[in-house]
């Protein structure tokens, strides 16, 4: 039982992290298209 | 049942750029985003043509139709519009879309291309009319103004019509009947003619 | 009857049932848009109720030609006689949800095409574009329509027969065969089977598996499933979180099946046993104590293992293709990867379901291996016979670690 839990936990830690990791990227830059490094704050 | 539809008229379009500005100016579309283009064939050859195109508003929106979260919907002039809200930015409509109309504001699918955006026929989209919200998301609604479409009415040549399928087709098949030459109108058959889910 | 026969059949009906209504519907299926939004003059939309309620086709139908001969004068400007179009705005159409006959008018549209001399063949046709960005020199790609009709009909339609049918089999077999059962009953003793990593590791994968195999049903299947249950509004953010999920739940999954290859590849070669194993299906059939031999792991399990391998590399190589797009491929690639990953995962849905079952109601004394690592020592000796030996040889080797009673 602790072994799923554990499993499950890991898991949901990676997924959180992915998400935390890469949002962090896509909250700053809102215009990539083919011009990185444009950080638009307000569109 | 009469329906709205775009002809652009390679043998006149001169590339100018015009009907993509004033899009662009129109409705303010997001950096990086291009809701009108024109696509030169052929350049600097004999032969040289060039097509103002966006989304052509088909008949069996095959956008529509690919749709995940069901935020395209089409009017009963034809118009095809769709829901910023709901969009998940999948990039779905773009694989279906023969004419590549869909727009995206990044390039990757990590998560999400962000809202899809793309011509709207001037005609806005869900929000109230002439809101500040449906102005901010999808531009000027110049449909419900009674007006057409911005890039075919500020085209420098009429090469780009826009309008009732019957007028423009008229219109176009008399310039032909004038000129001697024509090849058609480009992108018609896939647009509002292929009969295959009937 | 034992409660799992009566439960496999009650399944078995249930998963019948909508295995005839998904097959009903795949015979009867249009995949066509039509128009659901109104457009109308303000005039007529103030004088009728708002909605569309008791509005007839008919009065629906004069109120579109209304709005379109508004319009239709300003598009007469555009012939070539130098008139200016008025800059006026005194007319006004408003947009209203709901078309009374919408699919028709469709149809009406798709049953008078234009002129033919005005019609070009439809080509994959591509020039040059002075905007700065992918695609932008695409004209024409037409493909993308057989793309939309092998999505929206085969792909659906196949995905939903594969998970019911893999589901009524398993039913069936379940309502005729009952649980697989230790023979020679409980013996009270357990062995250790899986290490606490072993487990750990396969049910982080398991999770992470579970998390992309719904997100990636809402995607296909939200539409047809979901949005006439929570609305478009709610399948907008329910579809929202499971593309985020879908991605990030990537990274758990392979990290798990790479760690699934370092531990148990050598065990999950293929040997002649497995031919055996296949042969009598395990020994399942019936109650014979003599079981076809295995070691750690059987024929089954190796077929899952070398499925979720294969499968999860195909998956994740599709996946990557489409989480950046036009990276290394065009139109054709970027479609043929999405139904690639489709395809794939259905099928390696359907093969989790067996796995599944198997590992939980299908066989007595299976699900102890992942939960608490041991299994009783009967059932090792039946289902895994060479295994169970070769670890009691361990065991004489150090007496000083007596096989545990069990928990």
């Amino acid at each position: 039982m602790s072994s799923f839990i554990v499993g499950l936990g890991i898991a949901v830690l990676l997924i959180v992290g992915t998400i935390f990791v890469y949002n962090q990227s896509y909250i700053t830059s809102v215009a990539d298209v083919d011009m990185p490094g444009v950080h638009v704050s307000d569109q | 049942m009469a329906r709205m539809k775009f002809l652009c008229d390679a043998d006149r379009c001169i590339e100018c750029n015009a009907c993509s500005v004033a899009c662009k100016n129109e409705h303010e579309v997001p950096w990086g985003m291009v809701r009108r283009r024109v696509v030169t064939i052929n350049d600097g050859q004999p032969g040289e043509k060039s097509v103002s195109i966006a989304c052509m508003h088909c008949n069996d929106a095959p956008c529509a139709a690919v749709c995940p979260v069901s935020c395209i919907y089409q009017t009963d002039i034809g118009v095809v519009l769709h829901n910023k809200d709901t969009c998940i930015g999948c990039g779905y409509c773009f694989y279906a879309c023969p004419f590549g109309a869909p727009q995206y504001p990044r390039t990757s699918n990590f998560g999400t291309r962000g809202k899809m955006d793309k011509c709207t026929y001037c005609a806005g989209g869900p929000e109230v009319t002439h809101s500040e919200a449906e102005r901010q998301k999808y531009g000027k609604n110049r449909i419900a103004e009674g007006k057409l479409p911005i890039c075919a009415e500020m085209c420098s040549t009429r090469s780009l019509l826009a309008g009732d399928g019957e007028i423009i087709a008229k219109i176009y098949k008399e310039r032909v009947a004038r000129r001697g030459y024509g090849e058609g109108a480009p992108g018609w058959s896939t647009a509002y003619a292929d009969k295959r889910n009937t | 009857m034992s409660p799992y026969r009566i439960g496999g059949g009650i399944a078995a009906l249930v998963l019948a049932v909508l295995l005839v209504v998904v097959t009903l519907q795949w015979l009867s299926s249009t995949d066509l848009v039509w128009p659901t939004v109104s457009v109308r003059p303000q005039a007529q939309s103030n004088s009728t109720s708002s909605g569309t309620v008791g509005q007839s086709a008919a009065g629906a139908a004069s109120a579109q030609s209304s709005a379109m001969a508004i319009l239709a004068e300003r598009a007469e400007l555009q012939t070539d006689t130098n008139k200016k179009p008025p800059s006026g705005e005194n007319e006004s159409l408003v947009f209203q949800p709901g078309v009374p006959n919408g699919e028709s008018i469709a149809r009406g549209w798709l049953q008078a095409p234009p002129d033919q001399q005005l019609l070009t063949p439809p080509r994959e046709v591509s020039g040059l574009s002075s905007l700065p960005y992918r695609n932008a020199e695409r004209l024409e790609q037409p493909q993308g329509r057989d793309w939309r009709a092998g999505r929206n009909v085969p792909l659906r339609f196949g995905g939903s027969w594969l998970i019911f049918g893999v589901g009524l089999a398993l039913a069936l077999f379940l309502f005729a065969r009952g649980r697989v059962r230790i023979v020679e009953g409980r013996s009270g003793e357990t062995v250790p089977r899986f290490s606490a990593i072993e487990r750990a590791n396969h049910w982080m994968t398991a999770s992470a598996f579970v998390i992309m195999a719904l997100t990636g049903l809402v995607i296909l299947y939200g539409r047809p499933v979901l949005l006439p249950l929570i609305g478009e509004n709610g399948l907008g953010q329910i579809a929202w979180w499971s593309t985020w999920l879908h991605v990030s739940a990537a990274v758990p999954f392979v990290l798990g099946v790479i760690i699934m290859v370092v531990l148990w590849l050598r065990e999950n070669l293929i040997t002649r046993l497995d031919l055996a194993w296949l042969r009598r299906f395990g020994g399942f059939l019936n109650d014979d104590p003599r079981k076809p031999s295995a070691r750690r792991f059987n024929a089954g399990q190796k077929l899952v293992f070398w499925g979720v391998l294969l499968g999860g590399i195909a998956t994740l190589a599709s996946g990557v293709t489409l989480m950046l797009p036009f990276n290394w491929f065009g139109y054709d690639g970027m479609q043929w990867a999405q139904l690639m990953h489709a395809v794939v995962a259905l099928l390696l849905i359907a093969l989790i379901i067996g796995h599944i079952y198997i590992g939980t109601v299908g066989m007595e004394g299976a699900v102890d291996a992942m939960w608490s690592g041991r299994v009783d020592r009967n059932w090792a000796k039946e289902h895994h016979d060479l295994w169970y030996a070769s670890i009691e040889r361990e065991q004489h080797r150090r007496p000083s670690q007596p096989a545990a009673p069990a928990e």
